[in-house]
């Protein structure tokens, strides 16, 4: 049975497999691994293992014999109570998932041998089958775990898909050390384990810490020596509301944001004319994510306008930028991958339930149907991408608004047949919905939306940028046309004079053509310019406010489509008289060299594209006399009017007070990417497949808060009602995380503490972290006096990165375009990066001594530090652990530096040094400053330099 | 707790070494319980880089030094390899004029299949069975194309092997030949099936590779565990997903040496910075220092350690690196064996002989890639038997040295070489004289590390259209491989990212001895 458990779960996966799948293994009996999980997930570790299989609730062959039906084995007394408790309540009720009826029947004797079920499941013994019956032995050992068993658990039911209800702060005998409400949670679960958490952090420690948590980069010397100076209560809490009000702020958390929302550049090729995934342009997005951090946008409000800004504000440029979200998940190979990976990462990143498992099959694990999950893919079925004008730019291709639109609002959604695209159930269209275990509704109502965005034509920023192009081919032509008219004069000088022969006559001849073709030329840029100008008219008139049929209008548009078509016309007749020009300039040449091959191919080539051009003029102009053109056309594309109003509404749904889960998964990744564990350590999935919260109560609380904050901001203190707070305020839950004392903890522990609490799961002491990718290469940069840290702009490309100062965050990352440093110390995998990776390995050690970037960097820092100057090597020395680490260097630490300063200085100068001083490319010629580049070049490889205490 | 640490980091001895318990060892056994005292710490880890041995660190043959299993927690029954030798020839490699050859096609050469008795294999719908996501513009020709060279029967085994192979033919007694591969699709993305198993639209997977690289660790510090050589599959095919670890994570992926004239691996030196050698051996001895007194603030730091650990392997590999790249120790005799005097040979020999030499040093997985680069350049729409003939005497030459080499310094016994490619090619012509892609079936060959020589498993219909007998998707190759590692490909996996069946594949039993 095993073996099925695990062929079940594959089919849960990828469709394809499916067929493969069959291939290799026969149709087996759908085992359901979720009932032997729950048992799992009810006594973790305590659940025997004979226990955790079939046999638990099921009859065995050897008890039914022959007629054993191992598709469907029956239920043993165990099970079959189970089963009726499902059929009672329902199993997709509240309270019949098979997690709630165990619960409920712990107490029961089901075989009737005088032993509870728990107190037999916890002594390994069957609860189903009365010869399976602890000794006296065994149960007082399992009395025993059912007692420590009671004494775990907090007391807090964790029910991630009710509705969030704000618990109790509790008291504790860590009252004192707490500052927070945080630390209330936190205290109560040290007073139930026993636990005692570690001292406060060194101050060097902290304000480093919280520096590179809230902006990614460290302090500077000065910022250190400040604050380590500075006794006032309150002189940590002051730096945290400078760092949440930098735009360095923005910066860090929106590439944490990035990497939860899946941020990625467009891949594919340019030059080729292949976008493969996201698309180009796509940076607005990140650029409007980090000004939303930064003036603290509410997260509701950010996740409305990632979902459905062109339905919610379809007027609003900058508001546009948000639905990048979507427009990241394009993929021009499949449409299929695409809608999928949209409904997978949405439900993923804002709700943390793993939808995707119920594409091929019913959720094995969570009570999520089949149908929901098409039906949750409904609402993203009618959507595609688009790339509007921006400004300064008529090309799309090289500057755009990447967004997302309703293109195709009538398209339906179907069922695929065991997740098989190739085998839509078209019986049954699917409607848009959510799923019903998270309560509530979708509530779908149609958008009209406003003409200037279904019809761009309409905006003045597109027009007038048709009307400088037209103006500027106008101006062209007139010039092409002067230029040929010179041309001529000169050439009829040429003819009058008296030595005029045939060659003059012929250039004359040839020049009066060109211009006669130029006349034709300038003729096309005017009707052109009229007929755009009609087109405008009409358009005026066709959507104008309350517009309704009327003749004005009606000869406008007939005025337009003559134009329009004049102009097509002229076009044409230009183009064929352009090619008699060419015809007979061909033939001038021709006659230079009447036996030279090529000329006489150019000629008859021209010949050739001039009968073309005259013929495709000659149809145009019959065309158009015979059936004249009646509708001019469309400045841009022209869009669907409405939207579906779909994406709007789950938005609605999401962000209301009513769902259970959006708030919860917020503020856990808040608090992920401060501790680097989520209070859910699963923080994509918060189903039972999941990991349970190791502090339920706080982060619902925490949930609660960042709805309905009402926690004063002790920080900006003339406030004390405390109502100033926006909800869904993230600065509010940043700002009670980090002046919170857990956050404040130092990383060392006594060993026996340790011990107690070996993984740190709650948090008796901080964890040491590693800096991510981007802020290794900022903080060089930075420690170097070197880091542009300018706003926005442009995805760089990412083989610049160490040419080009800028934040890490803005050089361009996609499938096959990633910094090869960066990916060295473990940057976002593009496809999905919900938890950060920060491994140990020597490809980093060898990016840190030997890339351009720390070499060149420590030269830099040297040469041009700007602080004291200090001659002497102790207190250089000093300098620069406080300048690079952030910490005053040991008496053992001098003495080594300055002894390498020493024998550094001694040594013989390199077969190479710098020309000049801004020659970074080698070290300096001076043998004391380049014992100083050595110095900081070994201080930015420091384990703590890439370490957060 | 955060930061994962590969295994090389871990408990396994340094190279000459073997059964010397490292300091690292002892302070990670001793912690947990009572910690490592202050001045442990500074005893524990103070090898530092001025005390490592350069010339143990340098010395040749030792990698195979024996090691006991209990070094590698992952290894679950005696290995019969430790090393792997993975050759993969971009394009699709046509089974039918390599390693199953069809005499049968040369018969029909020209009719078309409906005049034949073969009519009914090209029915659409069994042809795309198998298939997901069928790219319309390859499909079977129904012209039926001869075989495009002749082929002979070679060694006492008389494997019949197509003539443009016919030097790793010499070596067929050694040779496992699976005839009965299929894929899951039928355009290049194969390339990365063949090394994921996932169908190309699925993304990134961990590769065979990353998988040996995590089951097995390191048995030399100063080199990567996995190696790639040659220029991997174009951007359209895989890209670097094929050589890469998918949720395993970068510590696992390959590692690609550049054996021509560019850095071998990135940073791998700091010369062009003007960065002497004794200068930076004088970083390295500071920065060691620097660590320990560190340690002294933080003595249960597992990552501080991991760290120092780290730097000591890059040290290492600075120097490992270019020294396993060094071609000018070998032999005039060997440099010759695997064609290196000859220009069309050098290029894959230079491979093939660095893939020696790896796997010499311990290196465990060593990738080679042949023509890769958009779709392949085996990719023989059109004149087949001029692609295939040019390419197979780039390849031919150096594939038979590796084997041979490989033999007489008895590394075949514990090393596997795998031959391998996307797909097939259609029996059918293509335009006049090409054939199409053809993933219905393809054949493979391993050798060495316990493999049973002179066998072929499985078989195509006549037409080599199907695979017909014990058809075998292509993670079987991949388990066929862990098993004899002393793996198991059915329990190798990471917590909290379960496998699918097809993932895990079933080993090939019948081809090992």
């Amino acid at each position: 049975m095993e073996m099925i458990g695990q062929f079940c779960f594959s089919r849960c996966r990828k469709l394809w497999v499916a067929c493969i799948l069959l291939l290799l293994i026969s149709e087996a009996a759908s085992a359901r691994p979720p009932y032997k999980h729950s048992l799992k997930k009810l006594y973790g570790a305590r659940l025997n293992a004979n226990l955790h299989q079939c046999a638990t609730c099921h009859l065995t062959k050897d008890e039914v014999g022959q007629e054993f039906d191992e598709e469907n084995p029956p239920h043993n007394v165990f099970g079959e109570r189970l089963r009726e408790l499902g059929d009672a309540i329902g199993e997709d009720e509240p309270g019949g998932d098979i997690l709630s009826r165990l619960r409920r029947i712990v107490d029961e004797d089901a075989d009737g041998d005088g032993v509870a079920n728990e107190l037999e499941i916890l002594a390994g013994k069957y609860p189903g089958r009365a010869q399976s019956r602890p000794d006296e032995q065994e149960l007082i050992a399992a009395r025993a775990a059912l007692a420590a068993r009671e004494r775990e658990s907090t007391g807090f039911a964790w029910e991630p898909f009710q509705r969030v209800r704000r618990p109790g702060v509790p008291e504790s005998q860590f009252s004192g050390w707490g500052r927070t409400p945080i630390d209330a949670f936190v205290a109560a679960e040290y007073d139930r384990l026993g636990l005692i958490p570690t001292a406060e952090a060194a101050k060097h420690n902290l304000l480093r810490r919280v520096y590179l948590d809230l902006v990614g980069i460290p302090p500077t010397r000065e910022q250190l020596l400040e604050f380590l100076a500075d006794d006032s209560p309150m002189a940590y809490e002051g730096i945290i509301e400078r760092l949440l009000a930098s735009p360095e702020y923005g910066q860090r958390w929106g590439r944490h944001w990035m990497d939860i929302w899946r941020y990625s550049d467009w891949a594919g090729w340019t030059g080729g004319g292949q976008i493969r995934d996201s698309q180009p342009h796509v940076w607005r997005w990140r650029d409007w994510i980090i000004e939303s951090l930064n003036v603290d946008r509410p997260y509701d409000a950010m996740v409305r306008a990632m979902l459905a800004a062109d339905e919610t504000t379809p007027d609003e440029a900058d508001d546009l930028r948000a639905t990048g979200y979507l427009v990241r998940n394009y993929k021009m190979l499949s449409r299929e991958t695409w809608m999928q990976d949209t409904v997978e990462h949405t439900c993923k990143a804002f709700l943390a339930i793993t939808m995707n498992c119920a594409r091929c099959h019913d959720h094995m694990y969570d009570p999520i149907s089949q149908a929901e999950y098409y039906q949750f893919r409904a609402i993203f079925e009618p959507h595609n991408v688009r790339a509007d004008r921006v400004a300064n730019q008529a090309d799309v291709k090289l500057d755009g608004l990447a967004r997302a639109y309703d293109a195709d609002p009538s398209v339906a959604t179907y069922l695929f047949v065991k997740g098989d695209d190739r085998n839509p159930d078209k019986d049954r269209p699917i409607n848009a919905g959510v799923p019903a275990l998270l309560g509530e509704k979708l509530l779908v109502a149609s958008i009209n939306l406003p003409v200037s965005a279904y019809y761009p034509g309409i905006q003045p920023l597109v027009r007038q940028q048709l009307v400088e192009a037209a103006q500027q081919s106008l101006e062209k032509a007139r010039q092409d046309f002067a230029k040929a008219e010179s041309v001529a004069t000169d050439a009829s000088k040429l003819v009058a004079s008296e030595n005029a022969g045939d060659g003059q006559r012929g250039i004359y001849e040839l020049a009066k053509q060109g211009l006669a073709a130029m006349q034709f030329a300038l003729n096309v840029a005017e009707v052109q310019v009229k007929s755009l100008q009609a087109r405008m008219a009409a358009d005026d008139l066709k959507y104008a406010a309350k517009a309704v049929p009327s003749a004005e209008y009606e000869a406008a548009a007939k005025n337009a489509a003559i134009l329009e078509q004049d102009a097509a016309l002229a076009g044409l007749e230009s183009a064929s008289r352009q090619t008699e020009f060419a015809v007979a300039e061909a033939e001038a040449k021709l006659r230079t060299n009447p036996e030279d091959a090529g000329l006489k191919k150019n000629a008859a080539d021209a010949k050739q594209k001039q009968e073309q051009a005259a013929k495709a003029f000659e149809e145009a102009k019959k065309k158009s006399v015979d059936a004249p053109s009646a509708i001019y056309s469309p400045l841009t594309p022209v869009y669907p009017q409405q939207s579906t109003g779909r994406r709007s509404a789950l938005a609605e749904w999401m962000t209301s007070r009513d769902n259970p889960l959006v708030a919860r998964v917020a503020v856990n990744h808040i608090w992920n990417r401060h501790f680097g564990r989520g209070l859910v350590p699963s923080v994509f999935d918060f189903g039972q497949n999941g990991k349970p919260p190791t502090h339920p109560a706080l982060l619902d609380w925490l949930a609660a808060e960042l709805m309905e904050p009402t926690q004063p901001n002790q920080l900006s203190g003339n406030d004390t009602t405390g109502h100033s707070i926006e909800p869904w305020s993230m600065k509010h839950i940043h700002r009670l995380i980090v002046t919170s004392s857990v956050y404040r903890l130092s990383t060392q522990m006594d060993a026996e503490q340790i011990a107690k609490d070996p993984d740190n799961e709650y948090l008796t002491r901080a964890p040491t972290k590693r800096m991510e990718a981007e802020i290794v290469r900022d903080s060089v940069l930075y420690v170097a006096g070197n880091l542009d840290l300018g706003m926005g702009g442009p995805d760089i490309d990412f083989d610049l990165g160490f040419q080009i100062p800028r934040r890490s965050l803005y050089f361009r990352h996609a499938a096959e375009k990633e910094m090869t440093f960066l990916k060295i110390f473990d940057a976002a995998a593009v496809t999905e990066c919900y938890q950060r990776k920060s491994s140990v390995m020597p490809q980093q050690a060898l990016a840190m001594i030997n890339s351009e970037l720390t070499i060149t960097q420590a030269r830099r820092l040297v040469r041009y530090w700007k602080g004291e100057p200090f001659e002497d090597a102790a207190l250089y020395s000093k300098a620069m652990f406080e300048h690079i680490l952030s910490r005053a260097a040991t008496n053992d630490e001098v003495i080594t530096c300055v002894r390498f300063l020493s024998d550094c200085a001694s040594r013989p100068a390199p077969a190479e040094v710098a020309a000049s001083q801004d020659d970074l490319s080698k070290p300096s010629a001076d043998p004391a400053i380049r014992a100083r580049e050595q110095l900081v070049h070994v201080l930015m490889n420091h384990h703590e330099f890439v370490s957060i205490y | 707790m955060l930061e994962s640490q590969r295994p090389r980091d871990s408990d396994i001895p340094l190279r000459g070494t073997p059964f010397q318990k490292t300091a690292f060892q002892k302070t990670r056994n001793a912690r947990g319980c009572t910690g490592v005292s202050r001045r442990s710490f500074l005893t524990d880890t103070g090898m530092g880089f001025t005390g490592l041995a350069l010339s143990a660190m340098l010395s040749r043959d030792q990698a195979h030094a024996q090691t006991t299993v209990e070094d590698f927690p992952r290894i679950v029954r005696q290995p019969r390899a430790r090393s792997v030798i993975w050759i993969f020839l971009c394009g699709g490699v046509s089974h039918i004029e390599s390693f199953d050859p069809k005499p049968m096609l040369t018969k029909y050469d020209g009719k078309s299949a409906d005049d034949t008795p073969y009519k009914e294999l090209f029915d659409p719908q069994r042809v795309n069975q198998n298939l997901v996501g069928v790219n319309p513009n390859h499909h079977p020709h129904k012209k039926l194309f001869g075989m495009q060279t002749g082929f002979q029967r070679h060694g006492d085994c008389g494997l019949a092997v197509g003539d443009w192979f016919a030097n790793t033919g010499t070596c067929a007694d050694d040779l496992a030949v699976v005839r009965s591969l299929w894929t899951i699709h039928n355009d290049h993305g194969t390339q990365l099936t063949w090394h994921t198993g996932r169908h190309p639209r699925e993304g990134a997977f961990p590769t065979i590779g990353s998988w040996v690289a995590y089951g097995l660790g390191t048995m030399n510090q100063n080199l990567p565990e996995y190696v790639v050589l040659g220029t991997p599959t174009g951007d359209c095919c895989g890209g670097e997903w094929t050589h890469g670890a998918g949720y395993l994570g970068p510590e696992y992926a390959g590692v690609r040496l550049d054996v021509g004239d560019k850095e071998p691996l990135p940073f791998v030196s700091s010369s062009k910075f003007g960065v002497s050698a004794d200068d930076q051996q004088a970083e390295f001895s500071l920065l060691g220092k620097l660590n320990q007194l560190a340690g002294i603030e933080y003595p249960d730091d597992a990552q501080l350690r991991a760290r120092i650990k780290s730097y000591e392997l890059a040290f290492g590999m600075q120097m490992a690196v270019p020294e396993a790249l060094g071609l000018q120790q070998e032999t005039a005799e060997t440099l010759s064996l695997y064609g290196m005097n000859d220009k069309v040979t050098e290029p894959f020999g230079k491979l093939c002989l660095t893939a020696r030499r790896m796997v010499e040093r311990g290196v465990r997985f060593v990738q080679i890639f042949h023509g890769g680069g958009g779709g392949g350049a085996w990719d023989a729409h059109g004149e087949l038997k001029k692609n295939h003939s040019s390419l197979s005497s780039q390849v031919d030459v150096p594939i038979a040295a590796l084997l041979k080499d490989l033999k007489r310094s008895g590394l075949l016994d514990d090393t596997i070489v795998v031959w391998g490619t996307e797909f097939g090619r259609t029996p059918g012509a293509q335009g006049a004289d090409g054939r199409d892609h053809h993933p219905n079936a393809f054949c493979s060959w391993l050798a060495g590390g316990g493999v049973r020589g002179g066998t072929t498993y499985g078989a195509t219909d006549e037409l080599g259209f199907y695979a017909a007998e014990n058809p075998r998707y292509v993670t079987d190759i991949h388990a066929t491989v862990l098993h004899q590692l002393g793996l198991d490909p059915q329990t190798l996996d990471l917590p909290d990212r379960r496998r699918l069946d097809i993932d895990h594949g079933r080993p090939i039993t019948e081809i090992l001895s």
